[in-house]
């Protein structure tokens, strides 16, 4: 095996350092509601938790992080590089971090948590998790497989435990009370970040809305809901429940909801209060999105399509029909 | 232009999976394999730019690591488009670590200018692999790439995705001026869309939205049928590949209750306002 000594693994000090880092997750402006989740599952490991704010000009977002409770700590770097902060800028802030002072790093398992936490536990030697659904014990871990078919549970005995997260499994944390200090805040400007090879040249947002993970209503729809009848219907449902949308295959490659809002294996893993699905049939691929939904209310005209068999309530008929109705009974 | 593609045997995704009664395995003897949808988008999408930039004289190469009966994914691979199989022998499972630490050897080897592989797997599901090795070979990667742009032919006149045309041709033009040295790759990220150009050598994975592989043709079956497949052991190959994770328990999700459906959509929103979910 050929080691030049840029990409030989970090060493890892054998002792115990004992805390846990959480990875905010921000637009630069305000915390997403990740963060606060991930914070109230970093209690489960009985360690101190601290939580990192890399961006650029987020000053404001880490006085918001320091207003949580259960974060004794704020680490910031403000600069401007991290306007566009990817995986291999993160790394190179995160190795030394790993390696001195943190055993545990959480992270949400989105786009930025998924590229980072295994290029960085790869460059620590040491075996992460993506995914965690539920923190068992310190040390074991549940995550699903298989397109969410089954449960596996997983003893982690790395002296560097990295993870991505489900946010949306675990409750958010609460703010501190007036009495408590906000946490302090440690500066990380001096550290240096990556050489870069790899650059952020734009980004193309198609619509806003409440992230599918953290919405408490999410609609999803299907190939059933493609009438064009239906739109307005489907709009009308979305704001009485104050639901983002989210789609299957079918649905985007109908041009029904935008690519990222794919909700399956391939795509966007949800879990809402309440899932409503309009003309889903319920593909093994779909449901693995939806599996940690609380309440899922299926809407087909086909009685015996798949997604009844996870659904806890459902009606039966043609959207143009039922949703009206919905509608209708919803107000009174 | 060298393309490796490491690809992954798994469960045929589309089938209901068995749980062993040992509650730590997935039933996988006598149940039908199929190459890992995503990795067959990745090879697929490398095939694709092999046929339509011949100036690139591309090379495609695919590896995977795991028992004997990997061979048979391999001959699938080369019925594809592949120019080289490698076939690293390996009969127990290993974890996404241990593959990424194999997959660096052959990448010493071999010398890609890129990888393109499978953003994650449809058995595990860990999305690991990918990103371990770019960080293992300190190279760039992109995840999840819904375009992979290595050409300014390819640039449509309206441009492509958040790049304008423009800015485009202007990056891929100083790649044909020096070596190809430069790539842009577009990824798709919560909110929407992500451009990255990336410098070669780098790491690409891709999600199944890249393409939809072709079927394949009967002569291309009976071609690869006589095609050579390098044969490599793991045994051989000197690097650590001790687990590191303890499966303790696998077992099926909680079964939701039977579904309640109901003839009038009041009764749905008075259970609705029952359980207080309104």
């Amino acid at each position: 095996m050929s080691n030049t000594p840029s990409n030989a693994p970090a060493k890892v000090p054998e002792k115990v350092l004992g805390r846990v880092l959480v990875l905010a997750d921000h637009d630069h402006q305000s915390l997403s509601p990740f963060t606060p989740r991930m914070v109230s599952a970093a209690q489960s490991f009985d360690l101190p938790v601290d939580l990192l704010v890399a961006g650029n000009d987020c000053s404001p977002v880490a006085n918001q992080a320091a207003s949580f409770d259960g974060i004794e700590q704020v680490l910031l770097t403000d600069r401007e590089e991290l306007i566009t902060a990817g995986a291999e800028d993160l790394c190179a802030l995160l190795v030394p971090l790993l390696q001195d002072t943190y055993d545990v790093l959480l992270t949400p398992a989105n786009g930025l948590g998924r590229d980072l936490v295994p290029r960085l536990a790869a460059q620590l030697d040491v075996s992460p998790l993506s995914d965690v659904t539920r923190i068992i014990e310190p040390d074991l871990f549940e995550r699903p497989i298989h397109a969410g078919a089954a449960l596996v549970q997983i003893r982690l005995s790395e002296a560097k435990k990295l993870m991505t997260l489900r946010a949306g499994n675990f409750p958010p944390m609460k703010l501190r009370d007036d009495k408590q200090a906000p946490a302090k805040l440690v500066s990380l400007d001096d550290k240096a970040l990556a050489s870069r090879k790899s650059k952020l040249i734009g980004e193309e947002f198609f619509w806003e809305q409440p992230s599918l993970e953290t919405a408490s209503v999410v609609i999803g729809v299907g190939g059933g809901a493609q009438d064009k009848e239906n739109f307005a219907l489907i709009e009308n449902l979305m704001a009485q429940f104050d639901a983002s949308l989210g789609g299957t295959r079918l649905a985007l490659e109908l041009g029904m909801v935008p690519n990222n809002e794919l909700i399956g294996q391939t795509g966007r893993t949800i879990a809402p209060k309440l899932y409503i699905a309009l003309g889903i049939s319920g593909a093994v691929q779909h449901l693995a999105g939806i599996r940690d939904a609380q309440v899922i209310i299926a809407i087909n005209k086909d009685p015996d399509a798949p997604i009844f068999k996870v659904a806890d309530y459902g009606l039966v008929g043609d959207l143009r029909e039922v949703l009206p109705e919905l509608q209708k009974a919803l107000v009174l | 232009m060298k393309i490796l593609v490491p690809i992954k045997r798994v469960i045929d995704p589309y089938i209901a999976i068995r749980i062993d009664k040992d509650e730590l395995h997935v039933v996988s003897e006598n149940i039908p394999h199929a190459m890992n949808p995503f990795d067959e988008t990745a090879l697929s999408e490398a095939a694709a730019l092999k046929n339509a930039l011949p100036e690139l004289e591309i090379e495609i190469i695919v590896a995977s690591i795991g028992p004997a009966a990997t061979k048979e994914t391999l001959r699938t691979a080369l019925a594809m488009g592949a120019d080289r199989a490698i076939h690293v022998l390996c009969k127990q499972p290993l974890e996404p670590l241990a593959i990424a630490k194999l997959l660096k050897i052959l990448v010493d080897e071999i010398k890609p200018d890129l990888v393109f592989m499978g953003k994650q797997s449809a058995d595990g599901d860990n999305g690991q692999t990918g990103p371990m090795l770019a960080g293992l070979l300190d190279w760039p990667q992109a995840c999840s790439a819904s375009s992979i742009l290595l050409h300014e032919k390819q640039v449509p006149e309206d441009g492509f995705g958040t790049v304008g045309p423009g800015l485009a041709r202007l990056i891929l033009e100083k790649e044909e001026e020096n070596d190809p040295d430069a790539i842009i790759v577009i990824s798709e990220v919560e909110n929407g869309l992500a451009s990255r150009v990336l410098t070669l050598p780098a790491l690409v994975t891709c999600d199944t939205r890249l393409n939809t592989p072709k079927p394949l043709s009967l002569a291309q079956v009976m071609k690869a049928k006589h095609s050579l497949i390098e044969q490599r052991k793991s045994s051989d190959m000197t690097t650590e590949l001790t687990p590191r994770l303890a499966i303790v328990k696998i077992s099926e999700p909680p079964q939701r209750p039977p579904c309640q459906i109901f003839d009038q959509a009041s009764e749905l929103v008075a259970q609705l306002r029952k359980r207080d979910l309104l």
